[in-house]
């Protein structure tokens, strides 16, 4: 089930809400939410509900033993067991056909004599790459000492499962709504109602009015990508720059609102990534819940950049091949992961000169650099990814594109919003009339959409 | 001041919500492109489509046409679509039939008129009236006789249809001629729930499947997302967003130029050979046989099958046109089942008009057109009456009409209440 579709919004979510606000206890609230989670899921395949409810458990009761337990021995058990767990299953599911086509060709390359299987029948569970990072933060912070694990297991379950959060993100700690849901029976329903429509109404309209639009006219181009002209490759790809950070960033917007609805404020997930001025602010700004949690759960403990410049690289560029193989099984993926990584590199390298260039100077090359990047996250491989730089880098004309003009402003607005607007979190979210009424439009318009075209699924959905 | 957002958007979601359900109760033919579309929305117990009706589209196009959003492909045309009060296509008033046709679409004639539909015009061509009981997804012999008994018909032809790429989903087995065992196409849940207040005496059961049966009506047909689907369609015209329908079908180019809409389940190929199984139809002939019928098996052949030789670029070249079904006309004749296999005499006419420019089959759609009824009544005759056996069955008949291609006459259903609609 979408947000943006019909049978969510006008049956999903009201249910959910009207119980939720009827039960008054907490356990019962958080039952409930844990309860809807599982529904929300099992739309997509309910057979792997019973895959989340396994990884909940084993997290939960590792939980209990880093509450009980003080030796060190057993402390570790409890932490190494779920995540070796966890990620088990999460390179079964994610990462098995890739590492098996991966010897494939390099056996081949070789000419070795050496038989490999044949891909295997698996089907990804939809959104395991977040809420398996979930219960790895709370098994790390529980660990740390950061956070002291819950006894009540639907507490935790609800965390785990919270319809809002739990296919594409944000990746949530516990220790970020540890407190809401603490006092989930005593909510202000009012207070949170206004800010988690207002979220969601602009979340929606950035999905279905910008990020899907774009995707209309990008999606059959890029089918073609070889026909693309210099121009019309340099469009599809500010396209998609646009696309992914307002589908994104708009499912993110969603998700907090209706966080809010129930009286938990999930985290920012954007702060205007495209404003970044450098590559390490674009990481600051981008994805947030999951750069942090690269950062505090990876990039740390591999030593920082506590132990010298080259070690602090090597941490970087580790980080970031991780960062980009979570993204998804593909070459192209980790091949982007890299990128970022040298950029990364390269701008600890050279950031005294970097910073002298005025802002606006740093934050066009910053965005023209991410727009290159973005290739090999969109090219599904390499062979894509070098037509359609070579498209861009090297001037030749190409076919027409059906709807260039539409794509064209659509991208300027996008662009518009991007860089001069502020951000869904720094709106106040307080509308007087006339912005009310601009809202409300938008949001009957994706309405309207919705029912014209279908919802269309997130392109987070898919990692 | 201060607008409050989570006061205002639930209750614009709560008004766009009531408009929908609202909307659901206007009459289906407002927003639907073909009648039979309209029709089948409400079917009558039994029957295919709404009982009683007669609508008229001067305006009606090509199916294919519609599903891929190609305004500038359509072929309008007159249609006609009247209903007997069984639910089923017959715009003649109920008379003495020779025949009965079950099938699907191209059976009880999508996209063509009343006028032109194949029991109409092998009625003509047979002299003999033909009942369309076309559309129901009739399958076993329970339900044949059953419509055979409502009809008055207790000598006669019963007429099968089956186009080519259904061939892949036909039954099999014997026991799909027993009542129940076979189901194609299963009962929608209105169906289940009515039948269940028919099997059953309560009235609480009988309102809960009368209930049901709305319910599910409105459920499936919202004319605001209709509305709202044309109005995207409206704006993916290629020029200001690409056509994302346009997949719903396949332009060919014949070898004179002219375009072609097939439909892309034409195209897939037949990765395997399967055995012709004959079990279903000598089970249901002998059912049939028992009650004083004889079984006529009539294949259609895909509209691809007919064409491909025509084409200028090959559309599907791993395809194997007419395979399948040349198998199981020749397995059906093998085990002593009538069948007309149409492949053969649509393939060669069809090379022959196609020098003037005509065809069998809409372009604009993957159904045939009148003509391709009339070579379709044609060949049905001459094997009836080339065939002892099923020439036994049919009762007497008046004459052909001169050469079975005389005018005919419109004529409204007994019951049916005139409509029409732009």
């Amino acid at each position: 089930m979408l947000f943006n579709s019909l049978a969510f919004l006008y049956g999903f979510l009201p249910v959910t809400y009207v119980v939720f606000w009827l039960v008054r206890s907490r356990t019962a609230r958080y039952a409930w939410l844990a309860f809807t989670g599982y529904v929300f899921y099992a739309f997509w395949n309910y057979k792997f509900c019973a895959l989340m409810a396994f990884s909940t458990l084993v997290s939960y009761l590792a939980g209990l033993g880093l509450l009980r337990w003080d030796d060190r021995r057993r402390r570790r058990l409890c932490l190494v067991v779920p995540i070796v767990m966890d990620l088990a299953l999460l390179g079964f599911f994610k990462y098995t056909n890739f590492l098996l086509d991966s010897i494939r060709h390099a056996v081949s390359w070789l000419h070795a004599p050496v038989v490999v299987p044949p891909p295997l029948e698996i089907v990804l569970p939809v959104g395991i790459s977040f809420y398996t990072f979930h219960t790895i933060t709370y098994i790390v912070d529980g660990y740390r000492g950061a956070i002291r694990p819950t006894r009540n297991l639907f507490e935790f379950a609800c965390y785990v499962s919270l319809f809002a959060q739990l296919v594409a993100g944000p990746i949530v700690r516990f220790r970020q709504i540890e407190a809401d849901l603490d006092a989930i029976d005593r909510a202000d329903r009012a207070r949170h109602l206004d800010l988690g429509w207002s979220f969601f109404a602009v979340g929606l309209a950035k999905k279905v009015l910008i990020a899907d639009t774009i995707a209309a006219v990008i999606d059959p181009a890029l089918a073609r990508y070889g026909e693309l002209s210099t121009a019309g490759a340099w469009l599809c790809m500010l396209g998609y720059t646009f696309q992914l950070y307002f589908d994104f960033s708009g499912y993110s917007d969603m998700a907090v609102g209706l966080g809010h609805l129930f009286g938990l404020r999930l985290p920012q997930n954007f702060n205007s990534p495209y404003k970044a001025v450098d590559i390490a602010d674009f990481w600051r700004r981008w994805h947030i819940s999951l750069s942090t949690f690269l950062r505090d759960y990876l990039y740390v403990p591999l030593g920082g950049n506590r132990r010298g410049a080259l070690i602090t690289y090597r941490n970087l560029l580790l980080t970031m091949l991780l960062g980009g193989l979570w993204h998804g099984a593909s070459w192209t993926f980790v091949a982007w992961g890299a990128y970022h990584g040298l950029l990364l590199v390269a701008y600890r390298a050279i950031a005294p000169l970097w910073d002298r260039q005025p802002a606006w100077l740093r934050r066009a090359e910053t965005f023209i650099l991410v727009v290159v990047g973005w290739v090999l996250f969109r090219a599904s491989d390499f062979g894509m990814a070098a037509t359609l730089l070579g498209r861009m880098f090297l001037p030749q004309p190409g076919a027409a594109m059906a709807g260039v003009e539409v794509l064209t402003i659509t991208v300027a607005l996008a662009a518009a919003v991007a860089w001069l607007a502020p951000n869904t979190f720094e709106l106040r979210h307080r509308w007087s009339p006339l912005p009310a009424l601009g809202v409300a439009g938008l949001f009957a318009l994706s309405l309207l959409k919705i029912y014209g075209s279908g919802g269309t699924p997130f392109l987070y959905f898919q990692f | 001041m201060t607008v409050r957002l989570g006061r205002l958007l639930p209750r614009l979601v709560l008004v766009v919500f009531v408009v929908d359900v609202v909307l659901r109760a206007l009459p289906v033919h407002w927003v639907t492109y073909r009648p039979d579309e309209a029709l089948r929305a409400r079917p009558a117990r039994g029957g295919g489509f709404a009982a009683n009706r007669a609508y008229r589209y001067p305006h009606g196009y090509g199916d294919l046409a519609a599903l891929a959003n190609l305004p500038d492909r359509r072929e309008y045309r007159l249609l006609r679509f009247t209903t007997d009060e069984l639910g089923f296509r017959n715009a003649t008033a109920r008379a003495a039939f020779a025949a009965v046709l079950f099938g699907d679409s191209f059976a009880y004639g999508s996209g063509i008129d009343d006028a032109d539909t194949l029991p109409a015009q092998l009625g003509d061509v047979l002299g003999c009236a033909v009942y369309n009981a076309a559309g129901a997804g009739a399958h076993h012999a329970g339900e044949i006789l059953g419509v055979t008994r409502r009809i008055g018909l207790s000598r006669g032809l019963v007429i099968m249809e089956r186009v080519e790429r259904e061939l892949r989903t036909v039954p099999t087995d014997a026991s799909a001629v027993v009542a129940g065992a076979f189901v194609a196409d299963p009962a929608p849940m209105h169906v289940r729930l009515a039948g269940m207040g028919r099997a059953g005496t309560s009235l609480l059961t009988r309102a809960a499947g009368r209930l049901g049966r709305e319910a599910e009506m409105m459920a499936a047909l919202s004319p605001l997302r209709i509305f709202t689907t044309r109005l995207h369609k409206a704006i993916e015209n290629d020029r200001l967003l690409p056509n994302s329908y346009a997949r719903q079908a396949v332009m060919g180019t014949l070898v004179n130029g002219d375009w072609m809409l097939f439909y892309p389940d034409e195209l897939q190929a037949d990765t395997e050979s399967a055995p012709a199984p004959t079990a279903y139809w000598t089970a249901l002939r002998r059912e049939l046989r028992a009650h004083g019928l004889e079984l006529l098996v009539l294949l259609v052949p895909d509209k691809h099958t007919v064409y491909h030789e025509l084409l200028r670029t090959p559309l599907a070249p791993a395809a194997r046109p007419g395979e399948r079904m040349d198998g199981l006309e020749h397995a059906l004749t093998d085990a002593g089942v009538p069948v007309v296999n149409l492949r053969g005499v649509f393939t060669t006419t069809a090379r022959r008009l196609f020098a003037r420019g005509q065809y069998l089959y809409w372009r604009d759609d993957t159904h045939w057109n009148p003509r391709g009824v009339r070579i379709a009544a044609e060949e049905i005759a001459r094997v009836a009456r080339g065939n002892d056996g099923l020439l036994r069955a049919l009762p007497p008949c008046g004459s052909p009409t001169a050469g079975g291609r005389g005018r005919r006459r419109h004529r409204r259903g007994r019951a049916g209440r005139a409509s029409s609609a732009a």
